[in-house]
C-alpha cells in the first residue's frame, strides 16, 4: 500500500513539474518550430503554425516574457520586421519539457 | 527516437516549403531552354561561338534576375524568412565543394577533349552527347538536388542532361536548329511551365500579409 502511494505521489509530482508555459498547444507548436531552426520571422512562423496573427502575437509575448523567445524587431527599408529565435533558456526548457512529458507518459 | 524524427520532419517541412514557389524550376528551365534558342544568333548573322554567347549571356542574366527578384519581391514578402541551423550550413559547404570539384572535372574533360584525347575511343556522336550531358548537367544538378533535398531537381537533372543526346537523335530527322529547339527548347519550356504553375499556386496559397503580420504586433 505504501509503495502504491509513493508511486502515485511521484506521478503527481511529475505532472505538476510540467512547464505550463510550453504545455499550451499553440505555444508548444511555436516552440517546436523555433527549436528546429536558428531563427525565423513572424510571417514564416505564421505560415508554419497556421495560427492567426493575433493569437500568434499573444503567445509570442508570453514566451518572450518567460524568457524563452528572443524577439528582434528591426526595419527592412520602411517596413517593420520581426525575427524570432529561441533563447538558450528556451531551448533548455523545451528539451526538459520533452523529457518530462516522456517520463509522465511512461509512468501513467 | 520517434519524437526526434518528428522534430526532424518539422525542420524538413519548413525547409521544403522554401521550394514551393517554383522559382528554381523556372530558373533552371530558362537556363536549359537558353541552349534551344541560341541558334537565333545564326539568324542574326552573328559569328558562331560569339553569336551563341551574345544570345545566351543576356538570356542567362534575365534568368538570374527573375530568380533573385522573384525571391525578393514574391517569395520573401509572402513566405517570410527562415535561417536554418548548423547542419544545413555544413550541407551548403559540402555542396559548394562538390560543385567546385564537378566544375574542375568538367574543365579537365573539356581540355582533354580539345586535345583529341577521346578520338581513340571512337565514341559515336549520340553516345558522346549522352556522356557530356550527364557530366555537365545531370551530375551537378543531382548533387544540388541531394544537397538541397529538392527532389524535383532529379527529374530536371536527368531530362536536362539528356538534351544533348535528344538533339543528336533529332538532328538526322529535322536538322538544325530544330534539333536544339525540340530538345533543349521543349524540355526547358516544360520546366518553365511547371515553375509558373508552382509560382501561381504559391501566390494563391500565400497571399501578401497585412502590415500587422509583418510587424508581429
Amino acid at each position: 500500500m505504501a509503495t502504491d502511494k509513493n508511486d502515485s505521489d511521484k506521478e503527481i509530482q511529475s505532472i505538476t513539474e510540467i512547464d505550463k508555459i510550453i504545455h499550451e498547444p499553440a505555444r508548444l507548436l511555436i516552440m517546436a518550430n523555433l527549436y528546429v531552426v536558428d531563427s525565423m520571422d513572424f510571417i514564416f512562423l505564421k505560415n508554419q503554425t497556421q495560427l492567426t496573427w493575433g493569437n500568434l502575437s499573444s503567445h509570442i509575448s508570453k514566451l518572450e516574457t518567460a524568457g524563452y523567445v528572443n524577439v528582434d524587431k528591426s526595419y527592412k527599408g520602411k517596413k517593420p520586421h520581426t525575427m524570432l529565435s529561441l533563447t538558450e533558456e528556451g531551448r533548455t526548457a523545451f528539451l526538459n519539457y520533452r523529457k518530462k512529458m516522456k517520463q509522465v507518459l511512461d509512468e501513467i | 527516437m520517434d519524437k526526434d524524427a518528428d522534430l526532424k520532419n518539422l525542420e524538413k517541412r519548413a525547409y521544403k516549403s522554401t521550394f514551393e514557389d517554383g522559382l528554381w524550376d523556372l530558373f533552371l528551365g530558362m537556363i536549359i531552354s537558353g541552349f534551344g534558342i541560341a541558334w537565333i544568333g545564326d539568324l542574326m548573322s552573328l559569328p558562331g561561338t560569339l553569336g551563341t554567347i551574345i544570345i545566351l549571356l543576356p538570356w542567362n542574366v534575365i534568368s538570374i534576375l527573375i530568380f533573385t527578384l522573384g525571391k525578393k519581391y514574391i517569395t520573401i514578402p509572402r513566405m517570410g524568412i527562415v535561417k536554418f541551423g548548423k547542419r544545413r550550413k555544413r550541407q551548403r559547404l559540402v555542396l559548394i565543394i562538390l560543385l567546385a570539384l564537378n566544375v574542375f572535372f568538367a574543365l579537365v574533360m573539356l581540355i582533354l577533349f580539345s586535345f583529341g584525347t577521346f578520338e581513340d575511343l571512337d565514341l559515336s556522336g549520340v553516345f558522346f552527347a549522352l556522356i557530356i550531358g550527364l557530366l555537365i548537367i545531370t551530375v551537378p544538378l543531382m548533387i544540388l538536388g541531394i544537397a538541397l533535398q529538392f527532389y524535383r531537381l532529379y527529374i530536371i537533372a536527368i531530362l536536362g542532361g539528356m538534351c544533348f543526346f535528344f538533339s543528336e537523335l533529332w538532328y538526322p530527322l529535322v536538322g538544325s536548329p530544330f534539333d536544339m529547339l525540340l530538345s533543349f527548347g521543349l524540355i526547358g519550356g516544360c520546366f518553365i511551365v511547371l515553375g509558373l504553375i508552382f509560382l501561381f499556386r504559391f501566390i494563391h496559397k500565400y497571399p501578401k500579409p497585412t502590415e500587422e503580420v509583418v510587424d508581429g504586433n
